[in-house]
């Protein structure tokens, strides 16, 4: 039974991929995800030769197996708190040890787990002697951080018996002991991991024995709840999600194989010319998406319009919508560009003056060439072709920096043009909404 | 409250509006009728200044709707063709949103969250529901508890009873009856009749892109003694001479 259950779900996973854009999403991330393993066994090797500082190479797993336990951990609480699926209610036909490990396993067929154990994989094949240990340990980490989330899990969604509670105390033996062994994270990959897994798996079949009904999450208000609002604008709209997610996939490729380059043949894409600083800038995120804010997110505008009619108002949410793609591009670009090219004041300057250029811009191309989108990608564009294009042309006149210092002086223009184009859109607004009336109601 | 005049407002060369007079005071619940096409959104969206007027002033709170302020807008509360709802926030997360964009105090804002969930949804998992997964019954209930959730002054619905069952909108009309009082204001478009005639003070039919008809419902309905479909078919008068030529029924 728990084989043909196993099978069923590896088939409806591979069932998904007939669709043309899911089987690009899946290879591109499952490229990413071999891509970052390399990227580890290159640095682990980095570090084995002793080329960064005083960092051992348990230290480095210990890092990236505390930040796996921990990511897995947050996938509860990130962007809202999930609660514990039970594959199976009680009135099945089945054991209770049965319906729990069904639960158990269940819980580990999801996207999440398999980029990581692909992850875990390629690092592992790539990393030579350590290799099993890595692979060992992450995997293990990997299913205790899952277990232990289930635990908490349990405390959040069930009323339990007062014996239930016995489990805390075994988890704080259990962390104390670990403790005083001095076991860390990286040898999980032999005995610790397998004894911490297994009282884990048990404990929590004595939470799931010692349930006494679910609780009831009402609505008990509280603006916390309502934190992660900007962030499900985009991951809940599936027209927003898609462009973001290949843009980014995308840039993560392209600089990953720029670093194979430079590692191996000492040059970098593109000659790490003009199109190359395109992909660097922003501009992949923005030119898609951000310079049609209102195309893709009209029930903002519609609100903010007919509520305040406030164009300042406006600018704030606009804002607010790209912050997190923005931050999510700055975390990749900025570490990936300082390992390929290590010339921090120039790609600072490059990077942050292009970001705000674009950002300005996309308000000012949001409120005068506003599209309708109807599909994820859509023929026609989803946004004007002036847009990118003068988008793209300030980008590419800011990789002049690099030709010569003096060029720094068109910096503060870009700056002021930047300042100009908000302003002339704020004015401009009252009297323009009628184009996003026109345009976006078709 | 509400002041129109000499507007006229064309598509192209098509005239929807032409040449309308409209007057809404303080207090009054004014219905506008008429049939489909007949122009009421449009008139709708010119005073919430989402369409410009070719010709003539629309004004409200005294003001021109393209001049009104933030503030202004903060004394309206609108359920639009388009009823705006953020598809990707639950139910609880638009109202909290909306509630931030009028500046509701965090508890009040609860309380009347949940009150109004108590009163128009029976379920309150329904509050945690993605929108998008909403009923277009649940959907335009939604939007009203957005219009009405800062108490405005003015309140602006464009056909709030389609796609509700009767016991919702029964349950809609005492709200609106509640609500309404000498301060505040509410202009409604609408088809159904039965349930314009429960809260209205004030009747006006657009037709054939004029305002036909505007007095109070009493004039409307001959102090009582018409029904107000009967007194809405007399103004609008059905090409009945067309239905005798359908030999084949």
């Amino acid at each position: 039974m728990m084989g043909y259950f196993l099978l069923i779900k590896i088939k409806s996973g591979f069932l998904d991929l007939k669709n043309p854009l899911k089987l690009f999403l899946f290879l591109m991330l499952a490229l990413t995800s071999v891509l970052y393993g390399w990227l580890l066994a290159l640095f682990s090797q980095q570090v084995l030769m002793g080329d960064v500082g005083e960092l051992t190479i348990n230290l480095l797993f210990n890092y990236i197996l505390l930040i796996i336990f921990i990511i897995t951990l947050l996938r509860m609480i990130f962007p809202t708190y999930k609660p514990q699926q039970a594959l199976f209610p009680l009135s099945y036909p089945l054991s209770r040890w049965h319906g729990y490990l069904f639960s158990v396993i269940n819980g580990f067929f999801t996207p999440y787990f398999f980029y990581l154990l692909l992850f875990l994989v390629s690092g592992s094949v790539f990393l030579g002697e350590y290799n099993i240990v890595f692979l060992a340990a992450g995997s293990l980490v990997l299913v205790s951080s899952q277990l232990f989330t289930r635990l908490i899990q349990y405390f959040i969604d069930f009323r339990l018996k007062k014996k239930a509670f016995l489990v805390l105390v075994l988890v704080a033996i259990l962390a104390t002991g670990l403790y005083l062994l001095s076991i860390t994270l990286v040898d999980f990959g032999s005995w610790p991991g397998i004894l911490v897994v297994a009282l884990l798996l048990v404990s929590g079949y004595f939470l799931e024995i010692n349930q006494l009904e679910p609780k009831k999450h009402e609505h008990n208000g509280g603006l916390k709840k309502n934190s992660g609002v900007y962030l499900k604008l985009i991951t809940n709209n599936p027209k927003v999600r898609g462009p973001l997610l290949v843009a980014m996939v995308g840039k993560v490729l392209f600089f990953g194989v720029d670093i194979f380059l430079m590692e191996t043949k000492e040059e970098h894409l593109m000659n790490g010319e003009l199109f190359y600083w395109i992909v660097a800038s922003p501009l992949i995120i923005y030119t898609y998406v951000f310079n049609n804010t209102w195309g893709f997110w009209k029930a903002i505008w519609l609100n903010i319009e007919i509520r305040t009619g406030d164009a300042k108002q406006l600018l704030w949410q606009h804002l607010r919508l790209m912050s997190l793609p923005l931050i999510a591009d700055i975390c990749i670009t900025l570490p990936l560009l300082y390992i390929s090219w290590g010339e921090a004041g120039f790609i600072l300057t490059f990077y942050f003056t292009s970001a705000f250029f674009l950002i300005a811009m996309s308000f000012f191309w949001s409120v005068f060439t506003p599209r309708q989108i109807n599909a994820t990608f859509q023929m026609k564009g989803s946004t004007s072709p002036v847009s990118v294009l003068i988008s793209m042309a300030g980008v590419l006149l800011l990789t002049t920096l690099r030709v010569n210092n003096w060029f720094y002086l068109i910096v503060p223009l870009y700056v002021i043009f930047g300042g100009m184009a908000i302003w002339v859109a704020l004015n401009y607004y009252d009297n323009g909404k009628g184009i996003l009336m026109r345009k976006l109601s078709k | 409250m509400i002041q129109i005049s000499n507007l006229t407002k064309n598509f192209g060369r098509n005239t929807v509006l032409e040449q309308i007079n409209l007057t809404v005071e303080k207090g009054q619940v004014y219905s506008l009728l008429g049939k489909n096409g007949a122009g009421k959104t449009t008139l709708i969206n010119l005073l919430l200044d989402l369409l410009k007027p070719d010709s003539g002033t629309v004004q409200v709170f005294g003001k021109e709707s393209s001049q009104l302020k933030p503030v202004d807008k903060l004394m309206m509360g609108i359920v639009g063709e388009e009823l705006a709802l953020i598809e990707e926030f639950s139910g609880y997360e638009y109202l909290i949103f909306i509630g931030k964009i009028y500046q509701i105090p965090t508890a009040t804002l609860k309380k009347r969250i949940a009150d109004l969930f108590q009163y128009f949804f029976e379920d309150g998992k329904d509050l945690r529901k993605r929108i998008s997964k909403y009923s277009t019954g649940m959907k335009k209930k939604l939007a009203f508890c957005a219009a009405i959730l800062h108490t405005p002054d003015l309140l602006i619905l464009d056909e709030p009873f389609s796609g509700l069952d009767p016991l919702v909108v029964s349950q809609m009309v005492l709200f609106l009856k509640k609500y309404h009082n000498l301060e505040r204001t509410i202009f409604i478009s609408s088809h159904d009749l039965s349930y314009v005639e429960k809260v209205s003070t004030h009747i006006g039919v657009l037709d054939q892109t004029r305002l036909v008809y505007n007095a109070t419902l009493q004039e409307f309905t001959n102090d009582g003694t018409r029904e107000l479909d009967a007194a809405l078919l007399k103004i609008l008068k059905p090409n009945e001479s067309e239905l005798e030529k359908i030999d084949w029924l």
